[in-house]
């Protein structure tokens, strides 16, 4: 664990350098580069404000629909991308193996920042447009810092699983892409919790998103403190330990032979 | 060789298991106990092997006779199954022509992310890549993107950016392949100038005749041992001669069987 965060830390411009390098090739071809980073997320928000302002039920929030949908989706969002970047990472980055004396399990944390630079694009405009909405600064926007840090540290042992595991069973990549549609209507980015009857509500809490995307409007929106919804932040954390242990163990047993197989 | 050893291998063997599917190798890669359906593919097979300081080698052989494995240990990029392994000083590796170079990026971009990529340091490194641009000598394309390049332009600038990186060793993996006769004639003037500083370069190679030119010393490899090292006019005889010998041995199911992803892989 100690030489992990010596390395970490020795390695960490080589990290950023090739996530830089990440994020510039995924838009240096298209005409208008960047602005996809922003255009891409935006139209999606579009579409499902135009959707969701149809079919939600009124009766839930207090915030307009557009705060309420986005402070939710920008966090899911993050997540779901960086999870699929980075399921990809020990294939996409196996032309390194060769040249870069660089830990493997680090390589995931490549791909998570390369789509954390996009988030920050992202969550500047999602706070531009609240702003405009008439959603005030709070001091409580800075505890996004820990459901950053959460979402980190979910991604990295997921990642851990599923990059170590994808270089040998293609297939799960498809099984992460319907999962993460399946989780989308199971977290609350356009339904409200109080839309179910009470004694449901503690099983939609166990999903470890719930965390992370109520989190964002708990900072946001609500002005609460990270730990006021216990049973949604004791699922998140059990979750997350279990698979940072699961994808260590499994990156740990599996990366040795990634030469010979990615 | 009265120099100090550089590099030093002692009864390294690398083993590849060849698996019948990714499947059954990743379930006895987890859980590894029991008996499992592998073959065992012995790439390099008891080398022993010094290099001093300021040698230049050269490592030539047949297609799968463990050349590139070999590179590949010493660089420190594959561990071997057993044997030890001493190399002091940093190196160069250079697998494959521009691995690690991306099309869409310029072949100034790919030459700033190959320096960081090798570990070195930033405040030098402008001037490391604009010498090795120099040195390429491809012209404008050195600001297009490397899709557009000949295979030639990618080897060169590949080639340029791991000598100018002033690293203690260099392995080259069949660098110069493809780079035309101008080209190689520069390229083999500048190994010689850095041997002279003292510099030491691995070299595998299919053309015996770089061999004999560059090299003051040659290995042959055949079914991973090391089956001749000494002289380049010496050894590169005795390998044509087991050509000849053997020219039918080629057919022989073991050379087939190579594992399957040892290239360098390519980024797409």
């Amino acid at each position: 664990m100690g030489t992990f965060l010596t390395e970490l830390y020795t390695s960490r411009k080589l990290i950023v350098q090739l996530a830089l390098r990440d994020f510039k090739i995924k838009y240096v071809r298209n005409y208008f580069g960047l602005a996809w980073a922003i255009i891409e997320p935006l139209a999606m928000l579009m579409i499902m404000l135009l959707v969701f302002t149809y079919l939600r039920n009124r009766s839930h929030s207090e915030y307009p629909f557009i705060v309420y949908l986005l402070s939710g989706v920008v966090g899911f969002n993050f997540f779901s991308t960086a999870l699929g970047q980075a399921t990809h990472s020990i294939k996409s980055f196996s032309f390194m193996i060769n040249l870069v004396h660089l830990r493997m399990s680090f390589v995931p944390f490549i791909s998570i920042l390369s789509t954390f630079f996009t988030h920050l694009i992202v969550l500047g405009i999602a706070i531009f447009i609240l702003l405009l909405n008439g959603i005030g600064f709070s001091w409580y926007w800075f505890q996004l810092l820990y459901f950053m840090l959460a979402s980190w540290l979910l991604l990295i042992g997921l990642t851990w699983f599923t990059s170590a595991l994808v270089v040998y069973v293609r297939d799960l990549q498809y099984l992460i892409s319907i999962g993460m549609r399946a989780m989308f209507f199971l977290t609350p980015i356009f339904w409200d919790i109080t839309m179910f009857p009470e004694q449901y509500r503690h099983y939609l809490k166990i999903n470890p998103l719930f965390h992370i995307v109520e989190g964002y409007r708990m900072s946001l929106l609500y002005h609460q403190p990270f730990w006021s919804d216990g049973l949604a932040m004791l699922s998140f954390w059990v979750f997350t330990l279990f698979f940072l242990f699961v994808g260590a163990f499994v990156f740990r047993k599996l990366s040795p032979n990634f030469i010979d197989v990615a | 060789m009265n120099e100090e050893a550089q590099i030093k291998l002692k009864h390294v063997i690398k083993q590849y298991r060849l698996y019948n599917s990714d499947t059954t190798r990743l379930v006895h890669t987890l859980f590894p106990f029991g008996k499992s359906r592998y073959k065992s593919f012995t790439a390099l097979n008891d080398i022993n092997l010094e290099v001093g300081k300021g040698e230049i080698v050269g490592v030539i052989g047949r297609n799968g006779s463990g050349k590139s494995t070999l590179l590949r240990v010493i660089a420190g990029v594959t561990a071997p199954t057993s044997g030890n392994v001493k190399v002091c000083g940093t190196i160069v590796p250079l697998f494959g022509l521009g691995a690690g170079f991306h099309a869409e990026l310029t072949g100034r971009e790919n030459l700033h992310y190959f320096t960081i990529m090798q570990n070195f340091d930033n405040y030098q490194s402008e001037d490391i890549i604009q010498q090795a641009i120099d040195f390429a000598d491809i012209g404008h394309f050195v600001d297009q993107p490397m899709r557009t390049y000949s295979s030639g332009m990618r080897a060169r600038l590949a080639f340029s950016i791991s000598i100018f990186l002033d690293a203690d060793i260099m392995i080259l993996d069949e660098a110069l392949a493809v780079g035309d006769a101008h080209f190689k004639e520069k390229s083999y003037e500048k190994m010689h100038a850095l041997i002279n500083s003292g510099k030491t370069i691995i070299m595998a190679t299919h053309s015996e005749k770089e061999a004999e030119k560059v090299c003051k010393r040659v290995i042959l490899l055949q079914n991973g041992e090391i089956m001749q090292d000494g002289l380049p006019e010496e050894v590169i005889k005795f390998y044509r001669a087991s050509i000849k010998r053997n020219a039918p041995a080629n057919k022989k199911p073991i050379n087939n069987q190579r594992k399957k992803k040892i290239e360098t892989p390519e980024e797409d």
